[in-house]
């Protein structure tokens, strides 16, 4: 037999049917930092509540605590539709959770847990080593037959291990992320002198090729440095243009490939600042271009950017000017 | 441990063999020695940042040493059955600087530890058998892109150090990778190759690496070894078993549905 004719029979599934809600604790802190309900923390410079800020790769573990709950809208009932006749929930459906990281593609080990203990009383945790994981892990929760049957019904899974209904994934950022004003947004320095500016941005006519960033040569000796107030504000500033041209590019210009690095990076980077799942927004980039719809969907995206930029980033706008501020009015 | 402050780009540019029309580039990874080499590095512009701790320079040493046993205790064996003792010997002895997988991104420390280090074990591996029938120019490319690392995976001490982390067991330790060792140079069969490059390109994901260990396990430790096709669509099985959550399946569905030949 082939792999290429594998049967795998199409089955009735539903999605986000448990919510993962939770929270992590870290050892020293006493903060229990919640999983917020937008399923993307950023522990990365994380501000605590006595206005310390957690920076994750100064500890060895974290632990994640967890609280699966039916989500709104949904009882434990509704499980018993993608099962056989006769099969009862508890026998032969478990929710299974991991947490893993995409980067080192650590895995942590599996917790299952039965479908009447999504009450959000019962808490399960995991543990995780930081020399492990780098940069974001992402906590994933499937709904998974335990055991096979031989009977068929339309429409509804029989195989062992079959996955029934996957959870919302949780991101936790842990480090510094790469991805502004690096892979994503190549910068790069060229002489602008003559045109008396700081700031270019080549390529945006390009449909695949991602535009570049141009920053003035004579700059150079500055912006690579971190601790100049002035250079920080430029580009704190400058990034909301730099990133909306690239959204801009990215929906009506890019004749986007599912394959490119690139354009995966940047679909992540605005699914996370616009509050858009990734799949939604490839499908705005693959609609006609400049159509009703996919300018009023830009216009939106565009307000979320702004406000996801200075409040989702890993520089929190405010807390930075206010820092800024203070410093210089000393 | 240090790391190069320039980037693949750099050394792809100044480099590599195709660069330049003179044949430096070439005599560089096929007659230099390591301390000339890596003066050649400076010269050419490599910028390196860090240092370098004697715990850290001891274990190089000790990974260096053991390279050198492994050559000489095995030099009528094919190279190509060596991977599994060298990534013991990476990963037992850069786990003794209690380094994880975080690092496993820092591409340009790797490559500094490799460029600095590895020069002749990587002319060893992958060009000295180039180098003998004469062709130096692509015994010096498949040298660069080992010892570079043309792509991040192939950078020499960083594969074995994956092959290690996919197949290292907390308890049975190193079990596994020496069967797997002995099997490889027992036999001129086998499709070892091709289980190699699936655990380093894949993004198989599975608590503990029981994948990457289950699929070892069965396909060349219960009595048979799977040739190089049968490993292959071992994992396009899996991997096309996207509606089912097989990372910790028993092992019985691999042995009946993924790894059947």
């Amino acid at each position: 037999m082939s792999e290429r004719i594998i049967p795998i029979s199409p089955y009735a599934k539903a999605d986000n049917m448990i919510d993962l809600k939770g929270y992590v604790s870290i050892d020293g802190i006493e903060e229990k930092i919640e999983i917020p309900d937008k399923k993307h923390l950023i522990l990365y410079n994380f501000s605590l509540a006595n206005g310390d800020i957690v920076v994750p790769r100064n500890h060895d573990i974290l632990r994640i605590f967890l609280k699966p709950t039916i989500a709104k809208g949904h009882s434990p009932n509704d499980f018993s539709h993608f099962l056989l006749n006769g099969e009862s929930v508890e026998k032969v459906l478990k929710l299974k959770l991991q947490v893993w990281c995409k980067n080192t593609r650590w895995c942590s080990n599996q917790l299952s847990a039965n479908i009447s203990d999504a009450t959000g009383r019962k808490e399960v945790y995991f543990d995780i080593p930081m020399s492990e994981v780098k940069e974001e892990i992402t906590i994933v929760g499937f709904v998974i037959r335990e055991t096979g049957n031989k009977v068929n019904e339309t429409r509804k899974a029989n195989t062992i291990y079959s996955v029934l209904s996957n959870c919302e994934a949780v991101a936790i950022q842990i480090d510094e992320r790469k991805e502004i004003g690096g892979n994503h947004l190549p910068i790069d320095y060229e002489d602008l002198s003559h045109k008396d500016m700081v700031f270019d941005i080549k390529g945006l006519e390009n449909d695949f090729d991602l535009p570049r960033i141009k920053c003035a040569k004579e700059f150079k000796e500055y912006f690579v440095r971190d601790d100049l107030k002035t250079v920080n504000s430029t580009f704190m500033m400058a990034m909301f243009y730099f990133l909306d041209s690239y959204l801009k590019w990215l929906i009506f210009i890019c004749k986007y490939d599912a394959h490119d690095k690139n354009h995966k990076g940047l679909v992540e980077t605005f699914s996370k600042y616009c509050g858009i799942s990734k799949a939604h927004l490839v499908e705005l980039i693959e609609e006609k271009k400049y159509s009703e719809n996919q300018t009023k969907q830009y216009l939106t995206l565009s307000h979320k950017l702004l406000f996801g930029l200075q409040a989702d980033s890993p520089v929190k706008y405010a807390r930075e000017l206010k820092q800024m501020i203070k410093e210089e009015s000393k | 441990m240090k790391s190069f402050k320039n980037n693949n780009e750099f050394f792809l540019n100044t480099l590599h063999p195709d660069v330049g029309e003179h044949t430096e580039n070439v005599n560089a990874f096929n007659i230099y020695t390591q301390d000339k080499f890596n003066t050649y590095l400076k010269k050419l512009g490599a910028d390196e940042i860090g240092t370098v701790t004697e715990k850290e320079m001891s274990v190089i040493e000790k990974i260096k040493e053991q390279i050198e046993k492994l050559k000489k205790e095995n030099q009528n064996v094919d190279k190509d059955r060596l991977e599994f003792d060298l990534a013991i010997i990476f990963h037992s002895n850069l786990k003794k600087l209690n380094w994880g997988r975080w690092l496993l991104d820092d591409y340009n420390m790797w490559r500094w530890l490799s460029m600095n280090y590895f020069l002749k074990e990587v002319l060893w591996r992958r060009g000295e058998e180039k180098k003998k029938k004469g062709l130096v120019a692509e015994s010096a490319k498949a040298t660069y892109d080992h010892l570079v690392g043309k792509r991040t995976r192939d950078i020499f001490p960083r594969r074995y150090f994956i092959i290690g982390e996919r197949l290292f067991d907390s308890e049975k330790k190193y079990e596994l990778l020496q069967k797997l060792s002995t099997l490889s140079k027992e036999s001129r069969s086998g499709g070892f190759g091709n289980l190699i490059s699936n655990m380093v390109d894949t993004k198989l994901l599975s608590p503990k690496d029981y994948v990457s260990k289950s699929f070892s396990e069965i396909l060349f430790t219960e009595g048979k070894l799977a040739d190089d096709k049968e490993v292959l669509r071992a994992f396009v099985r899996y991997n096309s078993y996207k509606k089912r959550l097989l990372n910790m399946a028993n092992k019985d569905i691999y042995r009946n549905e993924i790894c059947i030949g």
